[in-house]
């Protein structure tokens, strides 16, 4: 690791921790005087959350290079429709990871 | 007076418990793409130590691999940084909306709750917190965090250390490890995501889609950052 890489690393980290408490200590004091406005801007940043989340997917998905390009193609829409729907049925992100990766590994094996 | 004492530490202890055997979801989440963080820092040339003090220090998956990405094309680092900030620039809501939901009656507890607020600790508490006796809450999230966080950072330092051992005997979790990472987005997509969200999302893929089309890929982030919310608030006024 170089200096340079440490520098990133540490401002990053003071970042994204600024990111995380500055709001959530600012939120919580002023709870009680929450305006319709305020509500309107909070869920206006939560929508803005979902569809960085969502982009963030759209950036890391690819098709796995291990195999011929249309079975890759079926199992990756596979994995992420069990993801879906494990996620969904669960409403819990890590069991929809969970059931994403076993179907991810074992497809192979099933066909 | 000491037994009622006595009893609050001990409740307090116990939702402490009661929120780490809650995070199991994300621990199983976390430990695949902490095991590929780690490998994959290893390989860009961070040592075992400095992908394990990233994770210590950074704790945010995505702006992690970033910045893997980001050292290894030799970016500045001022770019650098900035890009991964941008990219943790949505833990901004995070705060906001679970205050919404919670009753912090111990403020100093706040800076230490906030640090480990990543994306799934928010979803999973924003779903289960209210469940939880206000006075509580906040160790109930502190133990959530610790678990998810122990597993973040111990799988960071497992997978530079014997990540390649762990592939040397099993080479088939390279290519599984590969989709942990749009399975976290995607089943986090899903957790959060309603009815009213559903448009503005779709019309933040189509604009984000665009961009990544035109390999211009960090824009893609911040354009689905600005056209969700746009689409949102044009919906609002015209239903």
């Amino acid at each position: 690791m170089t200096a340079e890489s440490f520098i990133a690393i540490c401002a990053i980290a003071l970042g994204t921790y600024l990111l995380r408490y500055l709001p959530l200590r600012a939120s919580t004091r002023n709870l009680h005087a929450a305006s319709n406005g305020a509500a309107n801007l909070n869920r206006g940043f939560e929508i803005a959350g979902i569809c960085v989340i969502a982009a963030l997917f759209l950036h890391s998905v690819s098709l796995p290079g291990d195999s011929a390009p249309a079975f890759a193609a079926v199992r990756l829409i596979a994995s992420l429709a069990a993801v879906a729907a494990a996620s969904r049925a669960f409403r819990n992100p890590g069991v929809g990871v969970l059931a994403g990766i076993l179907c991810f590994a074992l497809f192979p094996l099933l066909l | 007076m000491a037994s009622q004492g006595e009893n609050s530490v001990k409740k307090a202890i116990a939702a402490y418990f009661q929120g780490v055997a809650a995070a199991y979801p994300i621990v199983l989440g976390y430990l695949p793409v902490a095991l590929a963080f780690g490998m994959a820092a290893e390989e860009a040339g961070l040592s075992s130590l400095g992908a394990t003090f990233t994770s210590v220090t950074v704790f945010a998956g995505a702006s992690q691999f970033a910045l893997l990405g980001l050292l290894e094309g030799g970016t500045q680092i001022a770019v650098t940084v900035l890009i991964c900030l941008a990219l943790n620039v949505r833990h901004i809501v995070y705060g906001p909306s679970l205050s919404a939901r919670l009753t912090p009656t111990r403020q100093k507890m706040l800076p230490f709750v906030a640090f480990g607020l990543t994306d799934e600790v928010f979803s999973l508490s924003m779903s289960r917190i209210a469940h939880i006796p206000r006075t509580r809450q906040l160790f109930w999230l502190l133990g959530l965090e610790s678990a998810a966080y122990l597993t973040w950072v111990g799988f960071t330092w497992a997978g530079s250390v014997g990540g390649k051992l762990i592939l040397a005997a099993l080479p088939f979790l390279e290519t599984t490890f590969s989709f942990s990472i749009p399975a976290l987005f995607l089943a986090l997509l899903m957790v959060m995501m309603d009815r009213e969200s559903l448009v503005p999302v779709l019309a933040a893929c189509l604009a984000s889609g665009i961009f990544l089309w035109l390999q211009l890929k960090n824009l893609s982030i911040i354009a689905a950052a600005i056209t969700g919310p746009t689409t949102w608030l044009l919906l609002r006024r015209n239903p």
